[in-house]
């Protein structure tokens, strides 16, 4: 897998060469950066602009959401737990967040774990797993939550986070699968290969070698799974029961007019994702 | 010396080791992917495929009571009715992925070859976005992109748009949210692919004397194809099947073939006609993975034998 | 009495859709099969069974009528649990510091808990949702749930007899405070099944910015002035009833024609450009930030709107020819556990002093029109809690009191239209036939 390369002995000065091996630099201080931030920008500028109007005075009336400017206050931020159900689909939908996107990053990766390293005929209907994997993701979600839904009244479990964290998983976990093997595809077996050479047994080597270097890639399907659960409505809608996640109260309250907490819970919500991010360079840091 | 024990993944035995190997070996990618194969079984392909079969049945709406009546005639109904939907799905549905695709890879690139220890921040920040409901996020949208509003209403202003120039409910509008919207359904495929490819490749192709131009066209690009594949796969499927970017900000004639399944389930309670529909779109999808797969499967193989 | 099929009782099944029959004579699976089944493993046994029972046969079996469910004797035996589920839709409750005062006080007056939720988003969904539970003759875990008559679940549940027949004789706050509009409806005669917990109007909202004198009729919405600004409903029932009026016939009494003809008239909007879009509940938005000038609204929208002062001038236009009158109607499932509890709670709201504070909140049509004298002079309980909400609502009590969008006056009365009450399955498909290719046509 290394190659070796012997550099051409010339005339050239050491800072040409080097210069040449890194031609990307001016790409890579300046455009490149300037049009990065720049769709970052733009994916934030709607939480910008629910973030300003959660600030948003309501002159009279029914509080709701309105985007017409009335003066700027705290008070939504004060009473945010003012009206009991959003505060309750909220936290359950937190919860709902955090259970299902620790059970899909674990399976999804052992699945990835499968896919990557084992082929045909050792690992018999391999194809079989992918096409279930490709099905999964192609198929509109409200088939997902309309046959789940009958699938649960057939065997008779009561809906409610259960059925929802079943749900949950089961549309989360190809993603994950798919994001973790990308990342995995031109993993390096002879770092495995070296630490059991030395005598580590096959969990020592996962937990210590192959988890950390596949660790972006899990990252990266955790985070997945969680926007696609915090996030989902029809699965949801359907297989939810009485208890009702928070995308589902938001989007029944439409039909009266969305109270400004909703935009006080999706600001915490997204100052939530922002500390995290900011979190991950100091872990990355630490690491390097 | 003593010869090493090598860790043999073919399954084929070595020299130095007894017996056969062992049962651990030979069950692990079985035991990996049993959780996943489970609980896909149980709670996606049994109850996908009972729903699938009501296209075939005829119901009752009302109590939701389903006859197998082997009605295959479903399928021709209900294309025959809404082809001009399912077409429609596939341009706004591909033009929003190209659109991803041409956005996402420099910005994948850049996080990739050049996010050092701030790789994982630029990764939420492409995902933490997508935490905040479809609704608050699509409300916000239908503000920001109306007719006189912040943006259209000052360009007017300024005389640069015609009066009656209107953003929102047209195809265009449909686009620009389906792109908006499954981004990081692109970027993040892309930016594991190029993430992992191994720097020194570039390195080397550098010192022999290769130009950027050539670098990435020979080097980065062939390697990132099926992360390209994925990037699409994850973008294209899922935007083909959306109901909610047309409804709110779409116009009369650009309705998703989403929406009308959509309808289907929810207005119409027309479970045998929406569950045609849906197996019509997965179809499609399954058939358009096998064709790229076919092209791409081969070689991904062989890299890494 | 008379039921919608125009027969008597006894002939209630021979009206049933010949689907039903179909169902009824295959091969039905009993409980216990099922549940062979899936100890067995549906593989092997068949997907096809497994199909025909998550489609879930036919609905006979146990109706109300043939238990003697909501009969005056079995209303009789029925006790109090102290405890009802009651669900219903998101933010349409009073609510004062994360509390809903009107089910605390009636928790304080009668001893009865109140789990209240919202799970109600859309009610189709919302029927989709508890419709497995009926057929598995299941408590679906609401003893009181609140569906709109002008959509086909509320007409599915009474026809299916999934509903428990209210309690006519403890009904006395409903017959002495409930409004005319609300009481012995089209869809519900006699109120055998349902109360009203709140109404309202779908008609016409302009912005009297652009659009200074709309005229009084429904023509406003198809003049090709404002072509390319005008917001239409998608919901096939709203939009139908709509162009009904537009060719001036009365949706109540429309005939499958008049449909058809109603059609044309929606269709020729549409190719006329003079549609902007078909929208569901956000043509509010579209009316606030002017991408559409003139819509087809709901009252209770226009009346928030007015109260901020960038939107004073949306208005409600409610035309000659009619402006169509909903209701959202409080029921009592089948199999709900708590009956007894659930007549208290709905007899509870028919109190003015109660539905006073609801509508101080709500702002939409009162089914309590003595609620407006609470509202003019608070007393008691009333008036602590008015009181109370007053500095988040900010309303002067007097401007819900004097509305008409909350308190019809008798000239709104009469120009309330209601919508069509479809007497068979084949009917609502071809009304819906006719009117959702409009909304989802390419």
């Amino acid at each position: 897998m290394s190659v070796t390369v012997t550099a051409p002995a010339g005339p050239e000065a050491p800072g040409q060469a080097a210069a040449r091996r890194r031609p990307r630099r001016r790409w890579g201080r300046v455009l490149l950066p300037l049009y990065s931030w720049l769709i970052i920008v733009y994916l934030v500028l709607p939480i910008a602009v629910m973030v300003v109007y959660s600030f948003n005075r309501v002159t009279t009336g029914l509080p709701q959401v309105s985007f017409g400017w009335n003066g700027f206050t705290t008070k939504w931020y004060r009473e945010w737990s003012n009206i009991p159900e959003l505060t309750s689909s909220f936290w359950l939908s937190i919860r709902l967040g955090l259970a299902s996107t620790l059970l899909a990053t674990v399976v999804g990766t052992l699945l990835a774990l499968a896919l990557v390293r084992y082929r045909p005929p050792r690992f018999r209907g391999k194809a079989l797993l992918e096409q279930v994997l490709f099905l999964n993701i192609a198929a509109p979600e409200i088939v997902l939550g309309a046959s789940l839904l009958g699938l649960f009244v057939t065997i008779n479990v009561a809906r409610g986070f259960l059925t929802l964290v079943l749900a949950h998983v089961a549309f989360s976990i190809a993603y994950v699968a798919v994001t973790v093997r990308a990342r995995m595809a031109g993993f390096d077996r002879s770092l495995e290969e070296a630490a059991q050479d030395l005598g580590a047994g096959p969990w020592v080597t996962f937990r210590k070698i192959t988890l950390p270097l596949i660790m972006p890639g899990v990252l990266a399907g955790a985070l997945m799974a969680f926007a696609l659960s915090i996030d989902d409505f029809v699965t949801s809608n359907f297989v939810s029961g009485s208890s009702v996640p928070f995308p589902v109260w938001v989007y029944g309250a439409t039909r009266v007019g969305i109270p400004p907490q909703v935009f006080v819970f999706g600001t915490a919500i997204f100052a939530v994702g922002i500390l995290c991010a900011i979190a991950s360079i100091f872990v990355g840091r630490k690491k390097a | 010396m003593e010869q090493p024990v090598l860790a043999d993944h073919s399954g084929r035995l070595d020299g130095s080791r007894q017996g056969r190997p062992r049962l651990g070996k030979v069950l692990a990618p079985y035991l990996l992917s049993l959780p996943a194969g489970l609980w896909l079984l149980a709670l996606f392909l049994v109850p996908l495929v009972v729903m699938l079969s009501l296209s075939l049945q005829s119901c009752n709406t009302a109590t939701g009571a389903c006859v197998m009546t082997w009605h295959w005639g479903e399928f021709g109904q209900e294309l025959s009715l809404y082809h001009a939907q399912l077409v429609n799905s596939f341009y706004l549905a591909g033009a929003a992925t190209l659109i991803d695709l041409v956005v996402s890879f420099p910005i994948a690139y850049w996080i990739a070859f050049h996010g050092g220890a701030k790789k994982n921040f630029f990764l939420l920040m492409l995902l933490v976005p997508f935490f905040v409901s479809f609704v608050i996020r699509t409300v916000v949208w239908e503000f920001i992109l109306s007719d006189n509003g912040v943006i259209l209403g000052g360009l007017k202003h300024a005389h640069l748009l015609p009066q009656n120039f209107h953003v929102l409910a047209t195809g265009y509008a449909v686009v620009a949210g389906l792109a908006y919207n499954y981004l990081p359904f692109t970027a993040l495929p892309l930016y594991v692919a190029l993430e992992r490819i191994d720097k020194r490749l570039l390195d080397a192709a550098y010192d022999l004397y290769a130009t950027r131009r050539e670098a990435f066209a020979r080097i980065i690009l062939p390697l990132t194809v099926p992360g390209l594949f994925a990037a699409f796969l994850l973008t294209f499927v899922p935007a083909l099947g959306d109901y909610v970017n047309q409804q709110i900000l779409g116009g009369t004639s650009n309705t998703m073939i989403g929406t009308v399944i959509q309808n289907a389930f929810l207005v119409n309670l027309d479970y045998a006609g929406g569950s045609a529909l849906s197996a019509v779109l997965m179809a499609i999808a399954l058939v358009g993975i096998f064709a790229y797969a076919r092209l791409l499967g081969t070689r991904t193989i062989e890299e890494y034998l | 009495m008379q039921n919608r099929y125009g027969g008597d009782e006894a002939q209630h099944a021979h009206a049933i859709d010949p689907a039903i029959r179909r169902g009824l004579t295959q091969p039905r699976l009993s409980r216990r099969d099922m549940l062979k089944f899936a100890g067995a493993g549906a593989g092997a046994l068949g997907l096809s069974a497994l199909a025909s029972a998550c489609g879930v046969q036919g609905a006979t079996g146990t109706t109300a009528k043939s238990a003697g469910v909501g009969s005056q004797s079995w209303w009789a035996k029925q006790k109090l649990h102290h405890v009802v589920n009651f669900g219903n839709w998101p933010y349409y409750i009073d609510v004062l510091n994360g509390k809903h005062p009107t089910l605390e006080h009636f928790t304080q007056l009668t001893g009865i808990k109140v789990n209240y939720t919202e799970p109600i988003s859309n009610n189709v969904p919302f029927y989709a949702k508890i419709r497995p539970s009926l057929q598995a003759h299941q408590y679906t875990g609401y003893d009181i749930v609140v569906l709109t008559n002008n959509s086909p679940p509320l007409g599915y549940l009474i026809n299916l007899g999934w509903l428990t027949p209210l309690d006519q004789r403890a009904m006395t706050n409903f017959y002495k405070y409930a409004s005319p509009l609300v009481k012995n409806p089209s869809w519900d005669p006699g109120n055998k099944y349902t109360m009203a917990w709140q109404s309202g109007w779908t008609a016409i909202g302009y912005n009297s910015s652009v659009i200074p004198n709309p005229g009084s009729s429904v023509g406003v919405l198809f003049d090709k002035k404002y072509a390319g600004k005008v917001g239409m409903m998608s919901d096939p029932q709203e939009l139908g009833s709509l162009g009904l009026l537009a060719i001036g016939v009365e949706p109540a009494t429309s005939t499958e024609s008049d449909w058809a003809k109603a059609a044309t008239k929606l269709q020729q909007q549409k190719s006329d450009g003079i549609v902007r879009a078909y929208y569901d509940q956000s043509y509010i938005d579209n009316l606030k930030n002017g991408n559409t000038v003139v819509s087809q609204a709901w009252s209770g929208d226009i009346f928030q709107a007015d109260l901020n002062s960038k939107y004073r001038d949306l208005k409600l236009l409610i035309p000659d020819e009619g402006g169509m009158h909903w209701t959202d109607n409080m029921c009592i499932p089948l199999y709900a556990q708590n009956p007894k509890d659930a007549m208290t709670l709905m007899e509870y709201y028919y109190q003015p002093q109660v539905e006073a504070v609801v509508e101080y909140y709500n702002d939409y049509v009162c089914p309590v029109p003595d609620a407006r004298q609470v509202l003019l002079h608070p007393t008691g309980w009333a008036a602590q809690e008015l009181a109370a909400m007053k500095p988040s609502i900010g309303l002067p009590f007097s401007t819900t009191a004097n509305a008409p969008l909350v308190f019809p006056t008798p000239q709104y009365n009469q120009l309330s239209r209601n919508y069509y009450t479809y007497k068979s399955q084949e009917e609502l498909t071809a009304w819906n036939n006719l009117f959702l290719p409009i909304t989802q046509g390419a």
